[in-house]
């Protein structure tokens, strides 16, 4: 590398092919994120506006409102009294549509605040769908970890026989086609009853993700210092302990790596979340398949939809982006 | 002062204690392992197995399964889709790969520069791999519109408009199809590739530089005598990565063509969910299925094959 | 009492023979040194000993108790490690509490013995800080402090001064000694470093391919090598070798032939030790450089060789001799040869036949040890 000072010329030129570069994969979303602004009548335009057009929040409002009040018990007029349910025995509440501020918005959901009974109300059923996103990956995410951290530690300290096998089988698991699992997933689960469950995802997600934390918090352990668990079990602390107090300690960064990377690739897993749910578990990417109205593709709300499931991931990007060769490459291949 | 000499000659000595520990070594290593082995097998194998059944027998509700045999195999196998969908999606799988390897060889060394705001370039170049790959196939649809698509405003208002053409309908044409996946796929995973290259870059001891500069070696020769070399491993581990992904895509295909036009672009996994979800022949998706898992079982192998051949042989020559 | 005996110890990695059938005793109090070049066994016993190795065959003891089968923690053993074996992630202070609360101690006394142990070893000032900020003597003196605290029956060192420079090590070598000395704890230390042995030593127990060479105070495995590997094995500049034959057809005595001309003509009490060795059988020769004296006045009595190169050695001279087919060193002062020894220019040495030792060829066992029945210490 040189090290003589590079003239003004010299450094333009350096930076026009990087640029490019950059402007070429970075364009497709900022379009996806300028298009979310963009009214139905921009979206068809030829020729296409880049900036020239009149922004407009509709799309997101339409994903994204939510609205929640409270319901009041109904009085019946002539008595005075709350009125009953027969059938529950309990005050009956007001309707939603009484309640709701239009009639674009449905009800999400309900619940019982000491007492008080609120409704959750949306335009769009999106949010639902975020938040079976976010509840599915934290759970998976939490559960592969838990998993992931055990395995890796014994493969590393205690393996067993023929150990390189059944490890290299684990690993493997990455390379499974889901289109390999969803016929005999789709019945088995049609059989449990367990279709368009969150336990469902959760359970079939974990065991790509417990993969991916084997493969990788397996390499973080191999790296620490045998001598350091011996000097644990001298200072008198049994297998568990030396595991909880000095081995764990040890691979939080690669906790938090792999803690990220399943969050992410479970937010963006698409075909088992298709395949397994319908309405009630779906997540984030099978939400888009539905902006199909008879009017033509939502296009606005698809590009709101994408640019609200692209910013967290891009965070997390930034986040990780220490550990992203290391996450990437899965450590070195034997 | 210390002996040599005879073993330790008391009367019968105490009994050797017990540790109380003992248990605990006992339980732990099985604890650590074999809740997940358990766990993975039943959630694969048992599916597999069960994948297979239905493969081999015809299992129709109410009525109690029958043995086929290979019936349904042989029916896949016999159908044209079968073959033209192994055939496109071997050569999706070959052009895309290569044009990652080319352009993120490329792109990393372009990135491994020393300029000011590179950490946020490189940054910026990354994001596409970390994007679900589903909404990036709706967001390519709508700029490979035939009508509004931005793709074709480019197009069209260079090329095209100079050489008269008409506007390229990239989703219905079977040929344009195949490459606007192509296309979208290089887009997304050129970066993993570069990440990798760069990783590999990384590892290069600048002395190697300095001394061929002093022995006055061309750039040229510095690039294919150092930086090659270092390249190929971690080009290797993402040939695989990327050779195995691209075989099994589903997400970006399934949006962009949906397989079509008619099943021109009918990946290996997109037919297979259309035989099972769409035409509901579900016996024989669960043998298109087995063998997609074969399929690439050999290719993984043989590219691990490679791997450790290149390695074997860069250690004797190192 | 915390007296350790090892067992008929036999430890195999693969085909390698470890520790083969070790048997020693290391009393109470006692600074006894592993020693040996790498891959002796002198490790492996230790980390039996430590429980960190299960043997294959035989026993550990401590105070007559069984302790083979003992997990680590429960033996009441301290070790310090080579690497030191600091955890990154905590403090000095974490440290040394972290035995102590292994065994469920309250705070309180946690908090006593800390201070009381971080005053003993000069820690005091970094008891907040984490391993990555010491320096490597603070590092190394954490180490013992936290093995010490627990106050075990028995302390294990393996290779402890190894990262250090060479001050630092002289240093430490003196503030582990007298730190043995004042808890009066029984010790066993590893190490190659064969002055680091002697320094620090009550027994030396010199190892060589798993199997125990010798053992014995410093002094007298110093004097009295059993063997070649020991005798080559301690002491700087090492001993010095030569390969000769017996002859006595000269008819003025015996004479011990070299390659190359070299010539020694044994006095009475050299000839009684070679004794009834046939004419023309193969002994080894070893003496110190100490114990030979340069003659640059000629004299034919003596054996010839030609200065090779001259080091100065603090208030000594240590000076290479080619004589025979080798390179021998002798020490002398600087008083006398002040600079009067150039290059390649002759002398006479006269060795002092008393300290000199015979070795048979195969074997490498001194002869005086082959003629005695008991070789007392």
């Amino acid at each position: 590398m040189s090290t003589k000072p590079k003239g003004l010329g010299r450094t333009i030129l350096q930076y026009i092919p990087v640029l490019l570069i950059v402007a070429l994969f970075f364009f497709p979303l900022f379009w996806m994120f300028s298009t979310s602004f963009k009214q139905r009548v921009d979206w068809y335009a030829v020729p296409p506006r880049i900036l020239s057009f009149t922004p407009t929040l509709q799309n997101y409002d339409q994903l994204l409102s939510i609205a929640i009040v409270p319901l009041q018990v109904l009085i019946d007029p002539a008595t005075g009294q709350p009125k009953i349910n027969k059938l529950t025995n309990e005050p009956q509440l007001q309707r939603p549509s009484q309640v709701l501020p239009s009639d674009e918005y449905r009800e999400l959901t309900r619940f019982n605040l000491f007492g008080q009974w609120y409704l959750v109300g949306t335009k769009s059923e999106f949010l639902r769908f975020i938040f079976n996103s976010i509840v599915i990956s934290l759970a998976t995410t939490v559960f592969s970890i838990i998993m992931a951290c055990l395995t890796a530690y014994g493969f590393s300290r205690f393996p067993p026989r023929r150990s390189d096998n059944i490890l290299f089988w684990i690993l493997s698991l990455r390379m499974l086609p889901p289109v390999a699992v969803i016929v005999p997933y789709f019945f088995m689960f049609q059989a449990f009853g367990m279709l368009d469950k969150h336990l469902t995802l959760i359970l079939v997600y974990s065991v790509f993700n417990i993969s991916f934390g084997v493969w990788l918090l397996k390499g973080f352990f191999d790296e620490i210092s045998p001598e350091l668990e011996e000097a644990a079990m001298m200072d008198g602390y049994g297998p568990w302990a030396v595991f909880r107090k000095v081995a764990l300690p040890l691979v939080v960064p690669g906790i938090a790596t792999v803690a990220v990377f399943n969050i992410i690739q479970s937010t963006n897993e698409f075909l088992l979340a298709f395949v397994l749910t319908q309405n009630v578990a779906t997540t984030g990417p099978v939400a888009l398949t539905k902006f199909l109205p008879p009017t033509g593709i939502d296009w606005g709300g698809i590009s709101a939809a994408a640019t609200l499931l692209v910013a967290p991931v891009v965070v997390f990007t930034i986040l990780v982006r220490n550990q992203l060769i290391r996450g990437m490459s899965f450590g070195q291949l034997r | 002062m210390a002996e040599t000499t005879a073993p330790f000659a008391s009367a019968a000595p105490v009994p050797a204690a017990e540790s109380r520990f003992e248990r605990q070594i006992w339980w732990f290593p099985r604890i650590l392992l074999i809740p997940t082995i358990v766990y993975l097998f039943v959630m694969t194998v048992f599916p597999l197995l069960y994948s297979l059944f239905i493969s081999l027998f015809r299992t129709e509700t109410g009525r109690p399964p029958v043995w086929i045999g290979l019936e349904n195999y042989g029916k896949v196998l016999s159908g044209g889709e079968f073959w033209y969908a192994i055939g496109i999606t071997l050569v999706l799988t070959v052009v895309a790969v290569t044009l990652e390897v080319l352009f993120g060889v490329g792109i990393a060394l372009l990135l491994n520069q020393r300029l000011r705001g590179m950490g946020l370039f490189r940054l910026l170049v990354y994001l596409p791999m970390m994007v679900s790959p589903l909404v990036i196939g709706y967001f390519w649809r709508y700029m490979f519109d035939g009508t509004f698509g931005i793709i074709n405003w480019v197009i069209n208002s260079t090329i095209g408009g100079l050489l008269q053409l008409d506007p390229p309908q990239w989703l219905i044409d079977p040929v344009l199809a195949a490459i606007a996946i192509i296309v979208v796929d290089v887009w997304q995973w050129t970066p993993f590739v570069a990440l990798l290259a760069a990783a590999g870059l990384n590892t290069i001891p600048p002395a190697l530089y300095e001394a061929a500069t002093l022995d006055r070696a061309s750039r040229w020769m510095q690039f294919r005598r150092i930086t090659l070399p270092f390249l190929v491993t971690p080009l290797l581990v993402a040939i695989l990565f990327r050779s195995i992904d691209t075989i099994k895509i589903f997400d970006s295909v399934y949006i962009l063509t949906g397989g079509g036009p008619g099943d021109y672009t009918a990946t290996l996994s997109v037919l297979d969910y259309k035989v099972g979800f769409t035409y509901f022949r579900v016996g024989e998706a669960a043998a298109f299925s087995w063998l997609i898992v074969i399929l690439i079982n050999i290719v993984t192998t043989v590219i691990l094959r490679l791997i450790t051949r290149s390695r074997r042989a860069r250690l004797y020559t190192a | 009492m915390a007296r350790v005996v090892v067992d008929h110890l036999h430890v195999w990695y693969g085909k390698t023979h470890a520790a083969d059938d070790i048997s020693l005793t290391v009393d109470d109090g006692e600074f006894c040194v592993f020693l040996g070049p790498s891959g002796c066994g002198k490790t492996t016993t230790l980390r039996a000993i430590a429980g960190l190795i299960k043997p294959d065959a035989g026993d550990i003891l401590i105070d007559e108790q069984v302790i083979t089968k003992l997990y680590p923690g429960e033996r009441d053993i301290a070790m310090v490690f080579q690497s030191y074996a600091l955890y990154p992630h905590l403090t000095v202070a974490k440290h040394l509490a972290f035995p102590l609360e292994a065994k469920k101690m309250d705070k309180a006394t946690i908090a006593a013995e800390t201070q009381r142990i971080a005053e003993l070893l000069g820690l005091t000032d970094v008891l907040d800080r984490l391993p990555r900020h010491l320096s490597t003597g603070q590092a190394q003196r954490v180490a013992i402090a936290r093995a010490l605290i627990r106050k075990p029956r028995v302390l294990l060192l393996d290779e402890p001064l190894n990262n250090l420079d060479v001050r630092l090590k002289l240093q430490t070598r003196a503030v582990l000694k007298r730190l043995q000395r004042d808890l009066n704890i029984t010790t066993i230390y590893v190490t190659h470093d064969q002055e680091e042995a002697q320094s620090l030593a009550d027994t030396i127990v010199v190892m060589d391919n798993g199997r125990i060479q010798q053992s014995g105070s410093p002094m007298h495995i110093y004097d009295q090598p059993v063997n070649e590997f020991v005798a080559g094995f301690i002491g700087t500049p090492p001993m010095n070798f030569m390969r000769c034959k017996v002859e006595r057809t000269r008819g003025r005595g015996t004479y011990l032939l070299g390659p190359d001309g070299f010539e020694l003509h044994a006095g009475d009490a050299l000839s009684a030790q070679i004794g009834d060795l046939p004419d023309d059988s193969d002994v080894t020769i070893g003496i110190r450089p100490e114990r030979i004296a340069l003659h640059t006045e000629p004299d034919e009595s003596l054996p010839l060789g030609h200065v090779h190169i001259v080091e100065p050695e603090g208030n000594d001279l240590i000076i290479s001799v080619r004589v025979g087919n080798a390179i021998w060193k002798v020490r002398a002062t600087k008083a006398q040869f002040g600079g009067r020894l150039q290059r390649d220019i002759p002398v006479n040495l006269r060795i002092d036949q008393s300290k000199l030792h015979l070795f048979a060829p195969g074997t490498g066992q001194r002869i005086e040890v082959l003629n005695q029945v008991n070789l007392t210490p």
